[in-house]
């Protein structure tokens, strides 16, 4: 047998081999090294000008869910399912502020850190899974916050948020991947539209409301459950809800839905990347 | 060695269309020699500088390359604003993969800022940003080091002292320089291109190319 040309035997690596497999372990070796300092950065420079900190990110949605549970017990309003109503306002709220993250996060991941993409090993999908991953992170300490301060405070034994703890454990999974999904199809609407990190707003705010975060979607008449039944945020919060609350279970979610939503947007976000990555078109910061 | 196959570079712009920097450029830069990269302002020296950093992608054509490749020395853009300077030094290190310890007390030795290294750097002079990238610069080793244009920073003797340690590392290291002044390339490489119009010519010494490059510009 012949040997390969030197040329090209340097510059194209034969799929599967067996340098080909060392080639595609030092560059998850260098992602993942890559990541972790995105990750460390943002969460320090995210609250940058605040003494806080990143204890900002901790306290600001423990806040908002004081002031929920505050008028929602002022008001009298009782929990629509057999679960004390903070443990019913944290499963939805939790899961809708996460999403949140990874749609406002991803919108200018790519815009605010161009400086770094010229960095060879730093890719712009680095940024957008760094911001994710922090962003999950930042949910589950807040949630266990939450679960072990109101178990001191107001009595709530943690058991009320573990009803199925396995299923709940696969729908926080779906939950990532589905907030995943998000953030690269909006870094991707981002890159090519600057003006959609002002738009993100004006979905996430009318989402706030017809999430099925104050009701379930289980109570609504069928008119406005089918309705609600376009919204993928209202199906992962529905599922999260039915793994978390002992007895309740909802059969107004789709697994599916959440699923395929959470692909088809990963896959328009990481097309876009290439396109944007071919073309060369961002400005670079030199 | 760095090797340039076809590269091509088309910048795409909302105001003014469509515009080629780089044509068709093909070179091979061996490892053990010097080279300096002559060409007039917007002859397209940065831009292949900067890709070949890997800073940016070529529109077409391959690189390949086979040795470790510094940013352009004293690229100071990267730094956050909020962070501190020691901060920012870790960033560095962590996705390089070097020992953050080595790197901050060399940098702390080198750039003689002082207390100001946990001083967020928007707090910072032009001047000790400009030290703290070089420094940093110097800590990584690296086997090719690109320089665009100088790397006079900071006042007088600190550019003595950046001379100094920049020259102790050109002993084991390679040097990618680009200018329009011949006089630095002379000094520090062996061999040299020039770059007109978006095409790279190479020559197999300095004084070949610095010949081409004055009748050139004449």
């Amino acid at each position: 047998m012949a040997e390969a040309p030197e040329n090209t035997n340097r510059l194209f690596v034969t799929a599967f081999s067996a340098r080909w497999f060392e080639e595609l372990l030092a560059s998850l070796t260098v992602m993942i090294r890559v990541i972790y300092a995105l990750i460390i950065r943002e969460a320090r420079t995210r609250y940058g000008n605040s003494n806080l900190g990143y204890t900002w990110a901790l306290i600001d949605p423990v806040i908002q869910l004081m002031v929920w549970i505050v008028l929602f017990s002022a008001i009298g309003r009782l929990s629509p399912v057999a679960a004390p109503l903070p443990v019913f306002l944290i499963t939805g709220i939790m899961p809708f502020f996460f999403w949140k993250g990874c749609l406002g996060r991803g919108s200018n991941a790519v815009s605010s850190n161009l400086a770094l993409i010229s960095y060879p090993q730093v890719t712009a999908s680095d940024v957008v899974i760094g911001r994710t991953v922090l962003e999950a992170s930042t949910t589950l300490i807040v949630f266990v916050l939450l679960v072990v301060s109101l178990a001191f405070i107001a009595g709530i034994s943690p058991a009320e948020f573990f009803g199925n703890p396995s299923e709940l454990v696969m729908a926080m999974l779906a939950l990532v991947y589905f907030g995943l999904g998000t953030a690269f199809l909006s870094s991707g609407l981002g890159r090519v539209w600057t003006i959609w990190p002002n738009v993100t707003s004006y979905i996430n705010r009318p989402l706030y409301i017809v999430s099925g975060i104050f009701f379930t979607l289980e109570s609504l008449p069928t008119g406005a459950r089918e309705l609600m039944a376009y919204n993928p945020v209202a199906h992962i919060i529905e599922w999260i809800r039915s793994a978390a609350i002992p007895n309740f279970e909802s059969d107004a979610y789709s697994r599916t839905y959440v699923l395929a939503f959470g692909t088809v947007a990963f896959a328009i976000g990481l097309v876009i990347d290439r396109y944007m990555m071919m073309t060369g078109d961002e400005e670079i910061v030199s | 060695m760095i090797e340039l196959r076809n590269v091509q570079k088309t910048y795409r712009s909302r105001r003014t269309g469509r515009k080629t920097v780089l044509h068709d450029v093909n070179a091979v830069f061996e490892s053990g020699h010097s080279y300096g990269i002559l060409g007039l302002n917007g002859a397209g020296k940065s831009t292949l500088l900067r890709i070949i950093c890997g800073a940016e992608r070529p529109s077409a054509g391959k690189i390949y390359k086979d040795v470790s490749i510094s940013w352009r020395l004293g690229f100071a853009s990267s730094f956050n604003g909020s962070l501190t300077g020691r901060e920012n030094l870790r960033f560095v290190c962590r996705i390089y993969g070097a020992d953050i310890e080595d790197v901050t007390d060399f940098v702390e030795d080198f750039a003689e800022i002082g207390a100001a290294i946990d001083e967020p750097v928007s707090n910072y002079s032009s001047g000790m940003r400009a030290r703290l990238a070089f420094g940093l610069s110097m800590a990584i080793n690296f086997q090719v080091y690109v320089i665009d244009e100088s790397i006079s920073v900071g006042d007088r003797e600190f550019q003595t002292k950046a001379r100094d340690e920049f020259e102790a590392r050109a002993a084991y290291s390679d040097i990618l320089l680009t200018s329009h002044h011949p006089g630095m390339i002379e000094q520090y490489c062996d061999r040299a291109g020039v770059v007109e119009h978006g095409n790279l010519t190479m020559f197999n010494s300095v004084e070949e190319a610095t010949d081409y490059y004055d009748r050139a510009v004449k």
